[in-house]
């Protein structure tokens, strides 16, 4: 019986590491989905309407990764906004009181 | 694993200079709250030098005064730490304080000291009285809510605008909008919220004793009420758990991109209690008791130099285990772009091993969190297409 459970996974299983394994970077394909119904406007006024919209990229990273026209409207928002914002690592720990370390 | 000792490059020093603390918090993770042993001068310059001697690669670098009450430390100490810091900082590096305190022991003194150094503060403060003082209280079991709004309107009496760092407990779980309503009529700028955590000598919080999907669907019901009444008021304070999703979400099409939490990273941040012995990853291990692990002492800035840390037998199995469990994140985990893996010290407390992988706080704080915040901005999406179509 173990031996049989080894060599034949549950389909449950294998369903699940096939929709882990499609993520291709880090997430699933339904949430990969779920994220596409969100308008990428909507979404960047939402940040926006936090000053300091941050990721945790590099300033280099992050404009290498973002359409030029997004980039353009994130970076005139505030010049030391996006400096503090996409500075690699530290994030938002430039805009915040306390460290993200801290919980 | 992982070849050759790392740079030793922190962007982020906490310093434990007192375990002492005046509160007893009912879910705090601090082990020796009553030792009132005081880092030393000698162990204050050598934190200085050690730091100083890393490989610092940005133009700042922050120190985050912590754990446990700082101000139990005394003016004077930290009088003492801001001019030697200042003092042995190499030029062009922009050094940035952090105090995260509970706010009972500030006064006019403090204010002047942190407005002198652009000291910026972190208060801990669980929301309205009736549910902080659930929690946050003396030694001797009296409340604390008062003090505590006592010094943030000192502090803001002094031109400082101190973020919030909020514990989510199961009472205050119950009342988003008194919670809302209590930040934002108070005029903090920021608020963090954190769950309660099984972390440090505080081995099982009580939000695991609820059942997983029930807990999940509280915080779940929370965290959206906040949304909501964050969005219908256009989202001026800045809540954190919001804006660094909101932030990982903006790439989240960018197939390379992946979150990387500072405490997943060797070195990025190192914390070094008051007798100078120092640990990595998350900060909360250095709280941690383990005789397997060593306590996860790694080092002291008395006797080593950071290249002599990064080559102990200590750290290379500590990064190691940190690395199995990362990879299998990376690997198991349909939410691994949005949170990078970390929570190191929630692993190990929860389940006794870095290689676990789902911990209670992964589980509300990044899944459910991005759950909500995906369904919140989808739906919003609907309707703006529904209302451009009319």
């Amino acid at each position: 019986m173990a031996d049989k459970q080894s060599q034949t996974a549950p389909d449950s299983e294998i369903d699940h590491v096939e929709r882990v394994c499609d993520i291709g970077g880090g997430l699933s394909k339904d949430l990969a989905e779920r994220l596409k119904e969100i308008d990428p406007e909507l979404l960047i006024l939402v940040a926006r309407g936090n000053p300091y919209a941050a990721t945790n990229l590099s300033a280099a990273q992050a404009e290498a990764a973002l359409p030029s026209s997004i980039l353009a409207t994130i970076q005139s928002w505030n010049q030391s906004s996006w400096n503090n914002s996409f500075r690699d690592g530290g994030t938002w720990t430039n805009t915040w009181a306390q460290s993200p370390a801290i919980r | 694993m992982t070849s050759g000792p790392p740079s030793v490059s922190p962007s982020l020093v906490i310093l434990q200079p007192t375990a002492l603390c005046n509160l007893n918090c009912s879910y705090c993770y601090l082990p020796d709250r009553r030792d009132r042993e005081l880092m030393s001068d000698e162990v204050l310059q050598a934190c200085a030098s050690f730091v100083f001697s890393c490989d610092l690669r940005g133009s700042e670098i922050e120190f985050l005064w912590h754990a446990g009450e700082p101000l139990a430390a005394g003016l004077a100490f930290y009088k003492r730490a801001f001019a030697l810091i200042a003092e042995r900082a190499p030029k062009g590096l922009r050094v940035r304080h952090i105090v995260q305190m509970n706010g009972t022991l500030l006064n006019q003194a403090w204010c002047d000291l942190f407005a002198e150094y652009e000291v910026d503060t972190g208060l801990s403060v669980d929301g309205p009285a009736e549910i902080h003082d659930l929690s946050r209280r003396t030694w001797s079991g009296r409340p604390t809510h008062a003090k505590v709004m006592q010094g943030y309107r000192l502090l803001r009496r002094n031109g400082l605008v101190p973020g919030a760092l909020c514990v989510l407990t199961p009472e205050s779980l119950k009342w988003p909008d008194k919670m809302y309503d209590f930040f934002k009529e108070a005029g903090f700028r920021s608020v963090g919220f954190n769950v309660e955590e099984s972390e440090g000598v505080y081995r099982r919080s009580r939000l695991q004793e609820v059942a997983a999907e029930q807990i999940r669907a509280s915080y779940d019901s929370f965290m959206r009420r906040i949304w909501q009444r964050w969005r219908a008021d256009g989202g001026p304070m800045i809540i954190r758990e919001f804006h660094v999703m909101l932030g990982c979400m903006l790439t989240a099409h960018e197939p390379d991109l992946v979150r990387e939490p500072l405490e997943a990273i060797p070195f990025s941040i190192i914390t070094i209690r008051r007798d100078g012995r120092l640990s990595t990853f998350s900060p909360e291990l250095a709280s941690t008791p383990s005789s397997e692990y060593g306590n996860f002492i790694l080092g002291n800035v008395l006797t080593d130099t950071p290249s002599q840390v990064a080559r102990s037998a200590e750290f290379a199995r500590l990064r190691d285990e940190v690395a199995v469990g990362q990879e299998r994140c990376k690997q198991s985990c349909e939410y691994y772009k949005l949170c990078g893996g970390g929570f190191q010290s929630n692993r190990f407390t929860e389940h006794g091993s870095f290689h676990a992988t789902e911990t209670l706080t992964c589980r509300l704080h990044r899944k459910t969190l991005a759950d909500v915040i995906v369904d919140e901005l989808a739906s919003e999406s609907r309707k703006l297409v529904l209302e451009k179509a009319v």
